[in-house]
């Protein structure tokens, strides 16, 4: 259950720079292209005869091709698909060096002194390539004129430094059977924690920011049991939903939790999630598909959605409105056939609309950790039986406890429903709270429901 | 040749007494006006030759000088019109110049020769030292709230000078209207107000402690509506604000009520797009009391609390800390009175759904900007902080009228009683050892409290301001400290974290 075992060992202090050579040492060193893009070339052609650029591992050519600005997922597949990353950079190179004599004088130049026409030949039908590959020369032109900025050894030293590690498709770490039903599967992962944590089940646990107190104890409920089950919990790292899944993971010694996020491995959004970045990167597991520095634009969380959806077994939605990007992930991952698992809400909650509409839709209903279990064909085992150990509320508590409803509830309306002097409602509620039967958020008080063992919300 | 009579102009709400001396002698015939009077005062001469001549009196053809004591101040506005006319007569001769020497003449000439009211005339009385002093009828009941002034009424400028020579009578003195309930009808009535239990609290807690309170609710769910209603429970103001504020509202051009005297708490609503000097007062050359000021002893009421410009919010933190207005200029400074009870509203979040978690669709960054445009510092001086959702469509229809002003009014003016004998207006002005003299706490209360720092991180200064609203409940309730526990848990519910909280 415990998948750490790796972690004391000093061999793998160095996490990212050690898994990521074994992931390339098919590729770099021995100029054999066994790297599952197919076509992965020497690996040695290099610029300007580089020493370093030599022994960069295919990985360090997609990476620093996935830094430039405007390569997104759909491009960086696009420029992978052509092989031998380290051709490509150099024909991108060299293209931005011959603006003004021609690419063929330019290749020449970058080939040394020797003049290797046959090369400078093989770096002019390489552009000629990339700018078929992307339909756009002007996009090509841009991205040559950025890649002249990009020192590759250098970039890939900061991630090694960071203790980042970048798994490329075809890699054997890579989790190829996520990914076979994608359309645009990922071209490679940066990755922080323990990569080991792919390798049981995954449950993705997903849903709004702006969720409601009821919400927020359902995924961390769900969290908490299936990491204690052994299942992993994937999930986004936004604020909401997210974060009250990641917590519940962390709140028990089972599966640890993997995050995808949409920025690069050290740029923490939103910030106040920054202490289970921490958390997580220590005792789970972050993926992304952007290179350090990153920031979260907004385009990037769909293309995280996606990932998400590819790692999980079944995904849960927990709390979504009718547009959420939950909805998004949760539609995806059914299409990609993934079981869809929806909780259902209140009605009248805007917050349970979009769970409400994929349930319409023929998701299943999620009532507890056990119909995730079950979805995932595991035995959901004896469940916890809820106990109820809350002190009863006193009669004024018990009439306030009467007017919440398990929506929340303002102070205002609990007032006007039970009729009781503003400071009796005050006092019932302070009661209330210390009992356990209601929780309190920005002046909207709620409903908690009684709970099986293992307290401890956020 | 020479004469000379005093009036004076209005600087902020302060009366500036000035001398006015004329000279009419030898030389090419012209009208020169020194010490330092601005545009709108220099175009005096005119004025009083046009009125001169149609009041049948004639405007010397010489040479005419006009001197405006002390000439290091600026002047400003039309209040000298009168004076200057008539000194300008006696210097002609055509007025016995003893007639002016111990009058003061304030007044604005119409071209016709009529004497027209101006602004700021009590505080211009106030400022002359004691005997005869001349106003415009429409001026005169204000101008009698001093007491120490004989104050004689005229309507014209021919009347002025009749009566002066000796030939006529002033102007009979308006009759004195006193405040009645007629302008009491205008202010809308807590009776019409459906549900809002915890708003209707607030507001009685706010009017009872002068605590500041921040109304946060959706749109339409009646924050403006609450708001409006604080004045029919304010007590009327003491002898010594109303003065203050009638000089301010005098000063600022204001209509005051047919007495003259303001005795009804203002309510002022500047519109969010106000500026820095309208709203705490100044101006580059005329300095004009601002709507804090016009608030005085009142209610300071900011609609969309979060659209005022950062820097007018940041101008209210001086007079919210002293109940002054501080204004300095190259050449002038003033401290104008400003003293209010500030009642914010807004919406709790951009989108404004907010019918609670889970509702509102406002991005976490959005939310962020929305609550940062309200500085800590000023959020801090809430003292009250109630959410305001809309009440169900039940409570909407509901005929029963809620509980009327004159009840909550009989209350609010028992509590300030009891903050009276304290030794302060209300209190929210107590001071933190005379709260913690005032206001002692049973065990449950200091537990609740402490609660509270911990659950809520409250800073000391949250504390005593939590302390205060639950010593002020006290006062409401009729109960004698030491405070209770449901005292405290009380005011800590009127003071919830309600800005751009829904999750």
């Amino acid at each position: 259950m415990n998948t750490h075992h790796h972690r004391g060992d000093p061999s793998r202090t160095n996490a990212g720079s050690n898994r990521s050579a074994s992931t390339s040492t098919g590729t770099g060193s021995t100029g054999t292209g066994t790297g599952g893009t197919g076509g992965i070339g020497t690996g040695s052609t290099g610029i300007g005869g580089t020493g370093t650029a030599a022994d960069l591992p295919v990985a360090a050519w997609l990476l620093a091709l996935a830094s430039l600005p405007g390569v997104g997922p759909a491009r960086l597949s696009v420029l992978a698909a052509l092989g031998d990353a380290a051709g490509t950079w150099s024909a991108l190179v060299a293209a931005k060096g011959s603006k003004a004599d021609g690419i063929k004088a330019a290749g020449s130049r970058a080939a040394g002194s020797r003049a290797d026409w046959s090369r400078a030949d093989g770096v002019q039908s390489r552009w000629e390539q990339v700018q078929a590959a992307l339909g756009d020369p002007a996009r090509a032109w841009a991205l040559a004129s950025a890649a002249a900025d990009v020192d590759v050894a250098a970039l890939w030293s900061r991630h090694v430094a960071a203790g980042v590690g970048v798994c490329v498709r075809g890699s054997p770490a890579w989790p190829d059977e996520a990914f076979a039903t994608e359309q645009v599967p990922p071209e490679l992962l940066l990755w922080k924690g323990d990569l080991d944590g792919l390798a049981g089940a995954r449950v993705a646990i997903v849903g709004t920011r702006s969720c409601t107190r009821y919400g927020t104890e359902i995924a961390h409920d769900l969290g908490r049991e299936l990491a204690a089950a052994g299942v992993a919990v994937v999930s986004g790292l936004a604020a909401g939903i997210d974060a009250a899944a990641h917590r519940g993971a962390l709140a028990v010694a089972g599966a640890p939790p993997i995050a995808v996020v949409g920025s690069g491995p050290d740029v923490v959004y939103p910030r106040a999630n920054a202490g289970l970045w921490d958390q997580i990167v220590h005792q789970g597991l972050l993926l992304t598909e952007a290179p350090l520095g990153t920031r979260p634009e907004p385009w990037r969380f769909p293309q995280r959605n996606r990932i998400i959806a590819a790692l999980a077994d079944v995904v849960v939605v927990v709390e979504s409105h009718q547009r959420g990007g939950a909805v998004v992930t949760a539609r995806h991952a059914a299409a990609q056939g993934r079981a869809l698992l929806a909780v259902p809400g209140s009605v009248h909650s805007p917050s349970s609309e979009g769970c409400h509409d994929l349930l319409a839709d023929g998701a299943s209903v999620c009532r507890g950790p056990s119909d995730v279990l079950l979805a995932l064909g595991m035995s959901p085992g004896c469940r916890r039986r809820a106990t109820e150990d809350r002190a009863q509320p006193d009669p004024s508590g018990q009439r306030v406890l009467a007017a919440m409803d398990w929506r929340p509830a303002s102070l205002d309306g609990l007032a006007e429903v039970t009729g009781l002097p503003l400071a009796e409602v005050a006092l019932a509620l302070d009661d209330l709270r210390r009992m356990g039967w209601v929780q309190e958020r920005g002046g909207w008080f709620e409903r908690v429901a009684r709970r099986p063992g293992v307290p401890g919300l956020p | 040749v020479l004469a000379s009579t005093s009036s004076a102009t209005v600087l902020g709400a302060d009366g500036l007494v000035v001398t006015v001396e004329a000279h009419v002698g030898n030389g090419l015939p012209g009208f020169t006006m020194v010490g330092l009077p601005d545009a709108s005062c220099r175009e005096v001469g005119e004025r009083a030759r046009a009125a001169t001549q149609c009041s049948g009196l004639s405007w010397p053809v010489r040479r005419t000088t006009v001197n405006l004591a002390p000439s290091a101040e600026r002047k400003v506005g039309s209040s000298l019109d009168l004076a200057v006319a008539l000194a300008v007569l006696a210097a002609d001769r055509q007025l016995p110049a003893d007639a002016l020497r111990q009058v003061a003449f304030i007044g604005e000439l119409g071209l016709d020769g009529g004497v027209r009211p101006v602004p700021g005339v009590i505080a211009m009385v106030d400022a002359l030292p004691p005997g005869p002093v001349v106003v415009p009828r429409a001026n005169a009941a204000e101008a009698r709230l001093t007491g120490r002034h004989e104050v004689l009424a005229t309507d014209s400028l021919r009347r002025t000078v009749d009566a002066l020579r000796g030939g006529g009578s002033w102007a009979t003195l308006p009759d004195v209207v006193p405040d009645s309930g007629e302008r009491a009808a205008h202010i809308p009535d807590l009776s019409d107000v459906r549900g809002h239990p915890v708003g209707r609290r607030a507001l009685e807690v706010a009017a009872a402690g002068g605590h500041n309170l921040l109304l946060v609710g959706p749109p339409g769910s009646g924050k403006t509506m609450l708001a409006e209603r604080l004045p029919g429970i304010l007590p009327p103001l003491d002898d010594v604000t109303a003065l203050e504020a009638t000089r301010i509202h005098s000063a600022a051009g204001q209509v005051l009520p047919g007495d003259g005297r303001l005795r009804r708490a203002p309510f002022r609503a500047p519109h969010h797009g106000v500026s820095s000097v309208a709203m705490v007062g100044g101006g580059s050359h005329q300095l004009r009391p601002g709507e804090a000021s016009l608030a005085h002893g009142g209610v300071l009421f900011l609609d969309e609390l979060g659209e005022f410009a950062a820097p007018v919010l940041d101008a209210l933190r001086t007079p919210l800390e002293e109940g002054v207005v501080r204004i300095a200029r190259a050449s002038l400074r003033m401290t104008v009175p400003a003293r209010f009870l500030l009642v914010g509203a807004m919406n709790p979040c951009p989108c404004g759904a907010a019918g609670g978690p889970g509702a509102c669709r406002c991005s976490p960054a959005a939310l962020d900007r929305y609550t940062r445009r309200l500085s800590g510092p000023l959020l801090d001086r809430f003292d009250l902080q109630v959410h305001l959702p809309v009440p169900p469509p039940a409570v909407l229809f509901d005929t029963t009228p809620g509980e009327p002003s004159a009840t909550v009014a009989r209350r609010v003016a028992s509590a300030r009683r009891r903050a009276r004998r304290r030794g302060v207006i209300a209190n929210a002005s107590l001071r933190a050892a005379d709260l913690e003299r005032a206001a002692p706490l049973e065990n449950d209360a200091q537990h609740a409290l402490e609660d509270a720092v911990t659950r809520h991180r409250v800073s000391g200064r949250g504390l005593r301001r939590l302390r205060a609203v639950a010593l002020t409940l006290a006062d409401l309730d009729g109960i004698e400290p030491p405070l209770r526990r449901i005292q405290v848990l009380e005011a800590m519910a009127l003071r919830q974290g309600v800005v751009g909280s829904t999750p």
